[in-house]
């Protein structure tokens, strides 16, 4: 198969979100000795991109986002690794760390904003949920993220978010990072309370926050 | 194949089998004993002739038990309205329910929100916003009135324009002689209609509504057979006193109709309101209107008719919460009751106005109620055992799950013009609401639908059948 038969069915098999066909194809174009940065940027991400477009316009759901989402993230997988062994050299266009905080198992939110931040470009690193702060940190100092994005759906759990942003202030981190803040629990009056530099009513806005932060928009 | 339209599977009920037998005799009694005044010659000839007794000064007409029985016998259990597209066809009777568009004396106009008389050209508009919703399985005509054409031959005009933009079965009428008009006009487009007959209460089928039974039965149109009177005017206050008098109506209707062609479709169809006795007005939104449907669809089928009713209706002059309630709490009464024709879509006012934005509002509600109708499928790929297994505790959830992409769309309806969005997008998209939203969804379906087209030859027809109907009715 051409190079660009591979890597256009791999970002076809990222449009219709199907993990195992996308794993096949990141595997044989390791084996091709295949560029991985090329296939990750005219691959995944093209194809990531084309859901995020048609998720926007309405002719795409949540179901396709997010199964689409899960084959970006295991194709990607393979194709990392190629780079990390290879010691291939790629540019980015801004990192965001992405978490549920501690007491809190809200996780689907989360995703559709860690989905939508990768179809724009973005490298995300999803810690999961039910984060405690310590996590958030040490997450910080160990990637060195543009922004770190933190939900909380319940309002018992709301003060977590404040914790984290007096944790990294205490560490000498604050500064280094932007810190996002959204989910069913949070307001803009909350997120300026506690000093959050941004905030997201829902997962397009919370993306829209984040690149008008890095000045991308 | 006929239009699939939604499957009552158990229908509810309000009445016992006794209650029904009673309201059954009742009905037999007062046929032979009081009668119906007849006003048509060849109706009365037809009804004496067939064993009714009749006198002709009088107008009276009775109907002796055996003779009515014989009528109910001769009623299908289910029959077609032939469509020109043969997937539009309807299949009156058994568990089947369909939705039809409701008429107005005038149509609200959502830009100026002005109630008028339509132009020719803009109940076409409406006829072809009727074709657009896939609610409206069949048309009754949008507008009775056109501001255009004179009085006597609007009717005409209105069928014409009917066949004109959709291929959709439409509803005849008899009212001033146009069920003659009609019965031509479906023949040159190579459909039938479904006959809408209005028998006068109390007790009386007036002389076009006669001749509209003759017109359809003798041309091999199904009719529907409408009777409404209203509680405490036209009709006994009582519901069961109105069901009485309603069922003898339309079994009155039904003998004209089978001794002119004998197994010719009859809908048995009802359409009574209460009288608000502080106006004077029939109270079309009532939930007694709903009530009565439940009965109506009961007493069909102990005939083994197939039903409908002339509603659901509301008293709401604009596209309101109180449009939407009266209307919503109707259809879904006269749905899970399983009449086999409502009339749900477009109606404001009692049949007042006919609002294009309320028709999409109520098209949601039809797929709504038709929703309920579905039920819930239950099988082992929808169970879903083993993925529930699979899943297990949070964090595991099932929106990234193949089944959940796989389903969701069959299980769950979407809608273009409900509020589901979160707060912050519903106020940066204009604050817009149901009403707005259903205005814009209508207003772009008129400007853009296309229907499948009226042949030429059954068009050109059309135009000479409406020619010959001004000749005759005002020597135009």
């Amino acid at each position: 198969m051409t190079k660009e038969k591979l890597i256009n069915d791999l970002k076809e098999a990222i449009i219709q979100g199907i993990p195992a066909k996308a794993v096949d194809l990141a595997k044989q174009i390791v084996e091709e000795k295949i560029d991985p940065v090329e296939a990750i940027e005219q691959g995944l991400k093209a194809g990531i991109s084309v859901v995020g477009e048609e998720f926007g316009n309405g002719s795409l759901f949540l179901p396709d986002l997010v199964l689409s989402a899960e084959t970006l993230k295991a194709a990607s997988a393979v194709l990392e690794a190629e780079i990390v062994r290879t010691g291939v050299k790629r540019s980015k266009q801004g990192k965001v760390i992405l978490g549920t905080v501690k007491g809190d198992l809200h996780d689907i939110g989360k995703t559709i904003v860690a989905t939508l931040l990768t179809a724009n470009g973005f490298d995300v690193v999803d810690l999961g949920v039910n984060i405690p702060t310590e996590q958030f940190v040490e997450a910080v100092r160990r990637e060195k993220p543009d922004v770190i994005g933190m939900s909380s759906l319940l309002t018992a759990t709301a003060k977590e978010l404040a914790n984290v942003i007096t944790e990294l202030k205490a560490k000498g981190l604050r500064d280094s990072v932007k810190v996002v803040v959204g989910g069913g629990a949070v307001t803009q009056a909350y997120a300026d309370k506690i000093e959050a530099d941004g905030y997201g009513q829902n997962a397009g806005l919370g993306v829209r926050t984040i690149k008008l932060l890095l000045g991308l928009e | 194949m006929p239009l699939k339209g939604f499957k009552c599977k158990k229908p509810y009920e309000i009445l016992s089998k006794k209650e029904v037998e009673r309201i059954h005799q009742g009905s037999l009694e007062v046929l032979s004993e009081t009668g119906m005044t007849v006003a048509h010659e060849r109706s009365r000839k037809i009804l004496e002739k067939g064993g009714c007794i009749v006198d002709h000064n009088t107008q009276r007409v009775k109907f002796p038990t055996d003779i009515v029985k014989w009528a109910i016998d001769q009623c299908p259990e289910t029959f077609l309205v032939r469509a020109r597209n043969p997937d539009l066809t309807l299949d009156l009777g058994g568990n089947i329910v369909y939705f039809a568009s409701f008429p107005g004396f005038t149509w609200l106009d959502p830009d100026t929100e002005e109630r008028r008389a339509a132009t020719v050209e803009e109940c076409a508009r409406l006829v072809r916003l009727c074709d657009a919703l896939p609610m409206v399985h069949t048309l009754c005509q949008p507008v009775a009135h056109l501001g255009d054409k004179p009085p006597e031959i609007e009717l005409e005009w209105v069928h014409a324009t009917e066949l004109r933009n959709t291929d959709k079965t439409i509803m005849g009428t008899a009212f001033g002689g146009s069920s003659k008009w009609v019965v031509e006009m479906v023949k040159a487009a190579d459909q039938q209609t479904l006959g809408g007959i209005c028998i006068s209460s109390p007790l009386v089928i007036p002389e076009d509504q006669a001749q509209g039974i003759l017109d359809y039965a003798e041309s091999g149109n199904p009719q529907m057979m409408l009777s409404g009177p209203s509680k405490g005017a036209t009709g006994p206050a009582t519901m069961a006193g109105t069901l009485v008098l309603q069922n003898a109506e339309i079994l009155g209707g039904t003998v004209l109709a089978q001794l002119a062609h004998p197994g010719c479709g009859v809908l048995y169809t009802g359409y009574s309101t209460p009288m608000d006795m502080r106006f004077g007005t029939m109270a079309s939104g009532a939930v007694e209107v709903g009530i009565m449907a439940v009965a109506t669809a009961q007493l069909a089928r102990y005939y083994g008719m197939p039903s409908g009713v002339f509603y659901p209706m509301t008293d709401a002059k604009t596209p309101d919460p109180q449009a939407i309630f009266e209307k919503h709490l109707q259809t879904y009464l006269c749905a899970t009751a399983g009449v086999n024709y409502i009339m749900p879509l477009g109606g404001l006012d009692n049949e007042g106005t006919h609002s294009p934005t309320q028709m999409v509002i109520d098209n949601e509600v039809c797929r709504m109620v038709g929703k309920v109708l579905d039920g819930i499928k239950v099988d082992d790929e929808r169970l879903a055992i083993d993925l529930i297994k699979e899943v297990g505790p949070v964090p595991g959830n099932y929106l990234r799950t193949e089944h959940t992409r796989s389903h969701w769309q069959e299980e769950y309806l979407l809608s273009d013009v409900v509020v589901r969005e979160d707060y912050n997008t519903w106020v940066l998209g204009g604050r817009k609401g149901i009403v707005e939203r259903a205005a814009e969804v209508a207003h772009h379906l008129m400007d853009t639908h296309v229907p499948n087209p009226l042949p030429p030859e059954a068009d050109r027809e059309l135009g000479i059948i409406l020619i010959a109907a001004e000749k005759e009715k005002i020597g135009a």
